[in-house]
Parts: C-alpha cells; sequence; structure tokens
C-alpha cells in the first residue's frame, strides 16, 4: 500500500463528518442506513475516501484488494456488500467520485507516463468502460470533487514542484472543457450514505469527436497578475509563440500568432494538447513565458481573459480586435489518438 | 339466453373498442404534436398549447386563473400596505399586522408602479397597457377616475405637496409631469431609452430617471443608457449620466440624506464572443451608485466569484441609512448592502480604481453584508413606515415576503390569495424568470427578454464562428405564430429553440427536462403583441382603424403594385408580399441585399413587424437604428422591397404607417 498520509487524512475527516469512526491503516466498522456496515470490506485496503452516490446507494472509493496487485476503483453498497471491482484503470486510479449524469472521474497514470510522476482525471461509465481522458497537462492532477454548478475541482502540482509546494486548486467541465484557476469561492459537495448530496446539473458538452481542434481566445494579454505584463505598453507584445508541451521531453514548436494591438489574440489549435504559451517582443525575443498547461478540447472555443489575470476578474465588454480575423491556425490536421479519448464525447 | 348472449359480447367489444380507439387518438395526437412542434412527442398534454398558449382569446379569458403577481408595493404608516396586481389588474390593500388583503381596488389594465402621495390619501397606479395612470382614493378604497399618459406608463413619483406626479413614459421617452388635478396640461421632458422608474429626493429638489435600456447602438459600439437628473421645480433636465456598458436600469432610490442614489443594473457582455459563461463572461448584475453632490457615477458589482445573483430589479434604502436592499429577480434573493461600508470604499478609491470596480468579482463581498431567501420572482421593495421591516413583492409566488431588519431574516410572507392551481403557463413563466437553469445561475431568459420582449442588443453567438454572423435580439411578443425561428430560419419549433443547443450554446448548463420545455413553450406562446389603446386586435389594416393622413399614404404605399411612375412592381419586392397581415411576415427567408462582410448566410427569416417601434434597431444584425436607415442607408438598389421612387415625404408616410402596427 503506498503512503498516502493527505488521502488517509481526507478519508478519516470525512468519516469523521459522518460521525463514524475508521482505523486509518485498515478496515472499520461504519453506521449507514441504520445498520452496521464494514468499509471498506474485508481484504481491501481504501486509497480514498468513499463517495456515496445521489442516490444514496452506491459507494465508491479506490483501493488495493490483497489478491491483485494495483489499484482498482470499487463500488460497494452503503450496507457494505456487493463489492465489485469498477476499471483498473491505467495502473493507478484513485480518488473517485460521482459524476451527476452517472459516470466516474478519478485521477490515474495517463498511458504511456508512468513513472513521470504525472497523473490526470479521467472518467468512465458506472460500469467501468468508456474511458476518458478530461485534463490533458503534464502535471499531477488529483482529487477530483464536484461543484455544485456542475464542474469539478481538482488539485493541481508541476512535476517539478518542490516538496511541500502548495497545489493550485483548479475546476474544469467534466468532459474537459473550460479548465481555470478555481478561486474557491464553492466547497464541493459532500453527503452521507443516509444524507444523499443533492445533484448538480449535467452540463451540455460542446465537444465533438469529429473536430481535431479548438480556438482559443484572449481577450487582452496585459491582463495580467504578472507585474511587467500588466505594465507591457501597447505594443510591447507584439506577438504570441505556442509550444506543444511533452511529459519529460523538450516543447514542440507549434507556431506564432500575431497579438493585436488591443492584447487579443485568436488561435486555433489541436485538441487536446498541452500548450505553453510565450509572449513576444516585436523582435521575437521572450516578454514573458507562461508556465500554462493550458488545453482546448476538440470543439471547444475557449476564452481567456488576460495571461494569468485576477481571479475575480469579468471581461469588458468591447469586440476583441481577434475575432475580426479569421483564427490563426497553429494545428496539425489529425484527430486526435484514440487512445487518449477512447469514449470520444458528445456530439450535438 | 340472448340477452345474455348480447351481454358478454358487449363486455368484450367494449373495451377492445375503447383501447384500439385510445391507441388511434394517441397516434394522431403524436402526429399532431409532431407536426407543430417539428419534434417528437414529448409528455405534452393539451393544454400545453391549447389552454394556455394564446392570451386574449375567449378560452384563455375564461380559463386561465387570476394570478395576483405583485409587481410593486408602498407602504404607509398604521402597517398599511399597498401592492400592485400586475396579472389581476388591481390595488390590493394589506393589513400588513394581520397578514392579510383587506381590499382589491380595480384598476386599468397590466398595472405597473405605485406612487402614494405623503399622507397615504391618494394612490397612483401606473396603467401599463391603457396608457393612463389610475388614481385611487385610499379612504374610500376605490379608483376615482384616471389621468392619460404616454404610450406604456411605467414609474411614477409625487412632488411632496402632491401638486405634481411624474409619469416615466416606456415607450415614449419621456417623463410627464402632470397635474393631478388635470387643470394644468403639464409638460414632457426627454429622458434616455425606456424610462423605468423615477424617485424625488428627500429635499425634493431632484427627480431621478432610471431609463431601462440602452439607446440603440450599432455592434460594435458598446450599449450606453442614462440616468436622467431632472430639477421638479423648474421643470427641466438637469444631468444626463451616461451609464457605459450597462442595461436593464430598473428602479432608483435615494439614500435618506439625499447625496446617493441607487440604481440597480445589468452589465451586459454583448460585444464579447459569447463562448463561454464562467466569470461573468455573459453579464454580471450591479448597483450604479449616484452622487449627486460632486456629479458622477459608479458602477458597482453584486456579483461575487462564482456566485451570480442575476435580475437586480428593486432597491428600497432604510429610513437610517443603513442598509440598502436590492431584489435579485432571477435567484430568489435580496442583496443587503452595508451604506457606510460602501461610502468608506467610494471615498477611498481613487479615479482608476472606481472604474475597476464595476468587472471586479471580488469586490462586493466588502459591502454586500447578506443574501436573503425570498420567494419566486422578488420585484418591488418597501419598507415600513418605522423602518423595522422590509416587504418583498414575490411576484411568482402570490406573497409578500416580510425581512426583519434588525435580524436580516425572512420572517414571514402574506398570501395575497391568487390561485392555488399552479398552471403549466405559470410554471414556465417561472422559468423564464428564473436563473437556475444557467451554469452558476448567471442570467435568466427574462435577463435577455426583459418586459417579455428584447433587450435591443446585437450578440456574436458562438456556434457559427467567433465574431461572425452578429445577430439582433428578436422579441418573444406574438412569436407563438412566426416561426420557424432565428435569423437563419432554421429552428422550426420553439421546442427546438429553447432545448438542447440552447444550453449548450448559451446557458452551458443542464437542459431543460421536457416537463419544464414544455412549459416554457407554453408560457412563450403565450405571449402577444402588446395590446394598444386604439389599435385593431390585427393591427393598423384592420377595418375602421383611425390612421392619420400620412398614415394613411403609408399603408398605400405599403400595399402598393406600381411604382410612382406607374411601372409595376414585382411582386417579390412589394412589402405586403413578405410582409402580410396580420403578423405582417410570410414566415420565409429571403435576401434583402442586408448581408455583411461577417455573415454567412445572404438570406434572414423575414420578420413580423407588430409592434415595430419597440424593437430598434432593426435588420439582423441591428446596423439600422431607424426604420428609415433600413431604406436610406442599406437597401440603396431597391432590394429591400421598392422605396428609391418614394422621396422623403414618401418615405416618412411609409414609416408612420409602419409604427402604427
Amino acid at each position: 500500500m503506498k503512503n498516502r498520509p493527505g488521502r488517509d487524512a481526507a478519508l478519516a475527516a470525512v468519516l469523521g463528518f459522518l460521525g463514524l469512526a475508521l482505523p486509518l491503516a485498515g478496515c472499520g466498522r461504519i453506521s449507514a442506513g441504520g445498520g452496521a456496515a464494514t468499509l471498506p470490506p474485508p481484504g481491501l485496503s481504501a486509497t480514498s475516501t468513499p463517495v456515496i452516490d445521489f442516490d444514496g446507494r452506491w459507494l465508491i472509493l479506490s483501493g488495493h484488494r490483497e489478491d491483485l496487485t494495483g489499484a482498482r476503483l470499487w463500488a460497494v453498497r452503503k450496507d457494505g456488500s456487493g463489492l465489485r471491482e469498477i476499471t483498473a484503470g491505467q495502473g493507478d486510479p484513485a480518488d473517485p467520485a460521482w459524476l451527476p449524469d452517472g459516470r466516474i472521474i478519478y485521477s490515474d497514470i495517463p498511458a504511456g507516463d508512468a513513472g513521470s510522476g504525472s497523473r490526470s482525471l479521467f472518467s468512465c461509465a458506472a460500469d467501468g468502460s468508456d474511458i476518458r481522458r478530461v485534463t490533458w497537462s503534464p502535471t499531477r492532477d488529483d482529487r477530483p470533487a464536484l461543484l455544485p454548478d456542475g464542474r469539478v475541482r481538482f488539485e493541481r502540482r508541476p512535476l517539478d514542484a518542490a516538496p511541500g509546494a502548495a497545489s493550485l486548486r483548479m475546476a474544469v467541465h467534466p468532459d474537459g472543457t473550460g479548465v481555470s484557476f478555481d478561486a474557491g469561492a464553492q466547497l464541493p459537495i459532500t453527503g452521507a450514505p443516509d444524507r444523499p448530496p443533492r445533484r448538480p446539473p449535467i452540463l451540455t458538452s460542446v465537444v465533438r469527436a469529429d473536430r481535431a481542434t479548438g480556438t482559443l481566445l484572449c481577450l487582452d494579454v496585459r491582463r495580467s497578475r504578472l507585474a511587467a505584463v500588466a505594465a507591457a505598453p501597447p505594443g510591447a507584445i507584439a506577438r504570441v509563440r505556442v509550444d506543444r508541451l511533452t511529459t519529460g521531453g523538450e516543447p514542440q514548436r507549434l507556431g506564432e500568432a500575431p497579438v493585436h494591438p488591443d492584447g487579443s489574440f485568436l488561435i486555433e489549435v489541436p485538441a487536446d494538447t498541452p500548450l505553453r504559451l510565450t509572449l513576444l517582443r516585436a523582435d521575437g525575443g521572450a516578454f514573458a513565458a507562461l508556465a500554462s498547461g493550458l488545453w482546448v478540447r476538440p470543439n471547444e472555443n475557449r476564452g481567456c481573459i488576460g495571461c494569468h489575470e485576477e481571479p475575480q476578474r469579468s471581461p469588458e465588454n468591447r469586440q476583441p480586435l481577434a475575432v475580426r480575423q479569421a483564427p490563426v491556425k497553429l494545428a496539425r490536421s489529425q484527430p486526435p489518438s484514440p487512445a487518449d479519448s477512447p469514449g470520444g464525447a458528445d456530439g450535438p | 339466453m340472448v340477452r345474455s348472449r348480447r351481454l358478454r359480447l358487449l363486455l368484450v367489444v367494449t373495451p377492445l373498442v375503447v383501447v384500439a380507439g385510445g391507441m388511434g387518438a394517441h397516434f394522431m395526437a403524436s402526429r399532431h404534436v409532431t407536426y407543430y412542434t417539428g419534434d417528437a412527442p414529448r409528455t405534452m398534454n393539451c393544454a400545453s398549447c391549447h389552454f394556455e398558449a394564446r392570451g386574449g382569446t375567449l378560452r384563455d379569458r375564461f380559463l386561465r386563473p387570476r394570478y395576483r403577481s405583485p409587481i410593486d408595493i408602498a407602504a404607509c404608516a398604521d402597517d398599511r400596505l399597498y401592492a400592485v396586481a400586475q396579472d389581476a389588474d388591481a390595488l390590493l390593500a394589506i393589513d400588513a399586522r394581520a397578514g392579510r388583503v383587506v381590499a382589491e381596488i380595480p384598476v386599468g389594465r397590466r398595472p405597473y408602479a405605485i406612487a402614494i402621495d405623503r399622507d397615504c390619501a391618494f394612490a397612483y397606479v401606473s396603467d401599463e397597457e391603457d396608457d393612463a395612470v389610475s388614481v385611487v382614493d385610499l379612504a374610500r378604497g376605490r379608483s376615482i377616475g384616471s389621468l392619460p399618459s404616454g404610450e406604456a406608463p411605467h414609474g411614477l413619483a409625487v412632488a411632496p405637496g402632491g401638486g405634481r406626479l411624474y409619469v416615466a413614459d416606456w415607450l415614449e421617452n419621456d417623463v410627464a409631469v402632470v397635474d393631478p388635478t388635470g387643470r394644468d396640461p403639464g409638460l414632457r421632458l426627454l429622458a434616455g431609452s425606456n424610462p423605468n422608474a423615477v424617485a424625488l429626493s428627500p429635499d425634493g429638489g431632484a427627480l431621478l430617471v432610471a431609463n431601462e435600456l440602452s439607446r440603440p447602438a450599432r455592434f460594435p459600439q458598446p450599449p450606453v443608457s442614462e440616468i436622467t437628473v431632472i430639477d421638479p421645480r423648474a421643470a427641466r433636465v438637469t444631468a444626463r449620466y451616461e451609464v457605459e456598458n450597462a442595461h436593464m436600469l430598473e428602479d432608483v432610490a435615494f439614500t435618506p440624506e439625499g447625496d446617493l442614489a441607487l440604481v440597480p443594473l445589468v452589465r451586459p457582455k454583448n460585444l464579447v464572443p459569447a463562448l463561454q459563461v464562467e466569470r461573468g463572461w455573459m453579464m454580471t448584475g450591479g448597483v450604479a451608485v449616484v452622487d449627486l453632490r460632486r456629479g458622477g457615477v459608479v458602477q458597482m458589482p453584486l456579483d461575487d466569484i462564482d456566485a451570480f445573483y442575476a435580475d437586480p430589479a428593486g432597491v428600497a434604502v432604510s429610513p437610517d441609512g443603513r442598509y440598502a436592499f436590492i431584489s435579485h429577480a432571477g435567484v430568489d434573493r435580496v442583496s443587503v448592502i452595508d451604506l457606510p461600508a460602501l461610502r468608506r470604499l467610494l471615498s477611498g478609491a481613487g479615479a482608476a480604481e472606481l472604474a475597476g470596480f464595476a468587472d471586479d468579482l471580488g469586490v462586493s463581498r466588502r459591502y454586500v453584508v447578506k443574501r436573503i431567501a425570498v420567494g419566486a420572482n422578488p420585484r418591488g421593495l418597501a419598507v415600513s413606515a418605522d423602518g423595522r421591516r422590509l416587504y418583498v413583492a414575490e411576484r411568482l409566488d402570490d406573497r409578500i415576503g416580510i425581512i426583519d431588519l434588525d435580524s436580516l431574516e425572512k420572517t414571514g410572507s402574506i398570501d395575497l390569495g391568487g390561485p392555488r392551481h399552479i398552471t403549466v403557463r405559470r410554471r414556465g413563466e417561472r422559468l423564464f424568470n428564473s436563473a437556475s437553469a444557467t451554469l452558476q445561475g448567471q442570467f435568466s431568459c427574462r435577463s435577455c427578454h426583459p418586459n417579455d420582449h428584447v433587450d435591443r442588443l446585437q450578440y456574436d453567438l458562438e456556434p457559427d464562428g467567433l465574431g461572425r454572423n452578429i445577430v439582433d435580439n428578436r422579441t418573444l411578443l406574438g412569436i407563438d405564430r412566426t416561426g420557424p425561428f432565428k435569423w437563419n430560419g432554421r429552428n422550426t419549433s420553439l421546442w427546438m429553440q429553447c432545448g438542447i443547443r440552447f444550453a449548450r450554446f448559451l446557458t452551458r448548463s443542464e437542459p431543460f427536462p421536457p416537463d419544464d420545455l414544455n412549459a416554457l413553450v407554453a408560457f412563450i406562446s403565450s405571449l402577444q403583441p402588446r395590446t394598444r389603446p386604439g389599435r385593431a386586435p390585427e393591427g393598423a389594416l384592420a377595418e375602421g382603424h383611425d390612421l392619420t393622413a400620412a398614415q394613411r399614404r403609408g399603408r398605400e404605399i405599403f400595399q402598393r403594385a406600381r411604382r410612382r411612375d406607374g411601372a409595376a412592381i414585382p411582386p417579390a419586392q412589394r412589402c405586403s408580399t413578405c410582409h402580410p397581415a396580420p403578423l405582417y411576415t410570410d414566415r420565409r427567408v429571403a435576401d434583402v441585399g442586408s448581408a455583411g462582410p461577417s455573415d454567412d448566410e445572404r438570406v434572414f427569416d423575414t420578420p413580423q413587424l407588430l409592434d415595430l417601434q419597440m424593437t430598434a434597431p432593426y435588420l439582423h444584425d441591428g446596423r439600422a437604428l431607424t426604420l428609415e436607415e433600413i431604406w436610406t442607408l442599406y437597401s440603396p438598389n431597391d432590394t429591400h422591397g421598392v422605396t428609391g421612387d418614394l422621396g422623403k415625404t414618401g418615405l416618412n408616410d411609409l414609416v408612420e404607417f409602419l409604427k402604427t402596427l
């Protein structure tokens, strides 16, 4: 069993909230729905907090079973019976949570990234089928939790983060669109076996599996918490360079696009590809590098108010100059690898 | 024996006939629904369309329950309260202490607002569909007459001595100064676009006008609304404050000191491509703080980070000046503003910081101290004379909510005695006015369709490319019979219009479940063109309608088949071909040469023309600010009907006629 003190603490905290007791090292007895139940079931070492579904019937958790190698996702009735394996994922599925449409979101190691320390969010159907990748950045994304507005909060740590460094709090739609910093104004929903949480809305999706690209619109690069960027005089930032990030490898250049006099730019980029943006001066020199890890999903039109703008900032009401021209294509035409998005996505 | 056999036969055959008949009826009903909705049959019932859809019919008159729908309230001393019952055409007198309605006083049609004189002797109620103001003798509990007003009167105020009444004529963009005795003809002062509310300062020295909509503007010009300042003693306009990137200024209230006034507003982001909702990308709610001593307006947000309070509507200030209250019609909340905290924030900020507050969602927590849950669709607010209670017009609950101002808690509500049965139309009206179906509750249908009509803004919607295919918002009044919908004419039914694509590209949340979608469509289908005094039921073309000479000439131009030189006008270029009565649309798409460089289409849906004067700007992208511009600027080669031979006078006549529709 891996040493995950943070998760054990979270597990203890939630069970404490339920008024239950569970020794961190192993199994315990909980009382749910009026009856006594043993969670996790004997022989299973939990690595996550059990999360009740919206009907108050099934708990989901991750853990190791003695007779199997590697972690799995497990579902169990709230009385402790009916333990069933959902998926072995790609080696280390963890932190599962129910989505309002009955699917499950969890963190796992992306295919081909074993040993890099990278983790991403994935979702799957309740029976473990139809696995879809949700986050696409070469970072450590984990601890997904559902927000009342239907989005998912998660934590992100760069792979080169110093030990003990605080993680970033992010939010994303369950289909992987709209990733952004989370301002923390909403608390994730919680429930208990005898008090299932209220189901948040099932967010619609603009993602189309038949599209290979999405667009990224920035309204004004100078709207930024980075002092140098915010203080840049008009015209000082002339272009934006876009690189594809890879896990452990060198970034791959996708191209450059002009930054318009109002600070806006509009680019079409390969979908499901982690991007790094660099703001450039007119002479081509780097003005500011943004450790982005941003991506767009197929057919997503992603909007940014600025480059690392203040999280409380709402957009100014003006038409960005960039949309008066077609987006600058920085995309390859081939569709994303089926292995990256095995389930595709909703079509219109 | 024979009789018994017949009985058995009857017992066997009858159920078979009933079942077969039922299956046949179900099949026919399914085909009927599919035919009319253009969609797969859903869980509808007959009442979804037939009993609720078309307002104003005889059937509707008998079957539609008379909900009270309190929209505005006023409080007097001795716990008397008066509520304008918009759907009951009545003023309700309420004993607030006993918590019950004590009298229902009939007023004119579609009452909107109330003003009461200082002695609480007389009340004035604006009757929107009568173009009049009812005068109510409160002691006698009855209407004693009405005063004529401009078109669609909304907000009212009474001068302290009762000698002058100020009426916001919503459709005529002016404020009428009226002598309640009728002896003085009064005068009308030009306000902004669609004046909605007026308020007198505590010393009677200033009258503020909140103008609901922004001035017509061509995309991508920003919307600018106006707060008009009038010197009531001199009866003249003394200032016009421009409120940039804001509209929906629906109410106004002064602080007791009279130095500040508060006007709730919405900040639309219609110029930004509508590609997401988070962070107030589509719109945010706020309040304009008018500093009357220094002169100037500062916009302050009412939303918080990831927590939105849609459709700020009514405003009231406590008599001690400690709190201001703003109702949020879309999320059933009342925001409580700590006025001293707001004053401190404003006085300590520099000019740049003041300008930056409007789009800073993190700042509201410095002065909004509480969000109080209230009933459905809160609108008008009133503080009791003793300053201890706030009354809230819970419009779609038919109740008046009561908030204790010591604890800032809702302590109860007064039932106005509306029908208990909630019809599918009423349920749809609640959905239409609720932001619950939008991500984070950021906006409702009403946010873009105030008064069930139109906000007169243009939008860059996402599905057809960023910066392309800009579309002018369209009215919902009379929409039922004007399908197909959208400017490209591709949505065959309102079910499709309000269905999954609406959720995917606008609300960004979960689509309406079938029952809710039915209810919403039932409500939208019931919306009718504005009833105007003197207008024939199907527009001015009806026989016997009294037109001016210019309007009659304009009607002849509209119907003509020959140019002034006698040459025949091809049918496709006659006005009446594409715009036939009664709705003045042939419900087809046409190329009138209006496509611009950012349009991917050349043909556009032919709009209906009823209430045309309310829907400026014109054309699919709103580029024509006036009716005249449709032909003088955008149809130089007679691509949009033949008008080139008319000359200025003839075109004026045509426009005069169109304004009667």
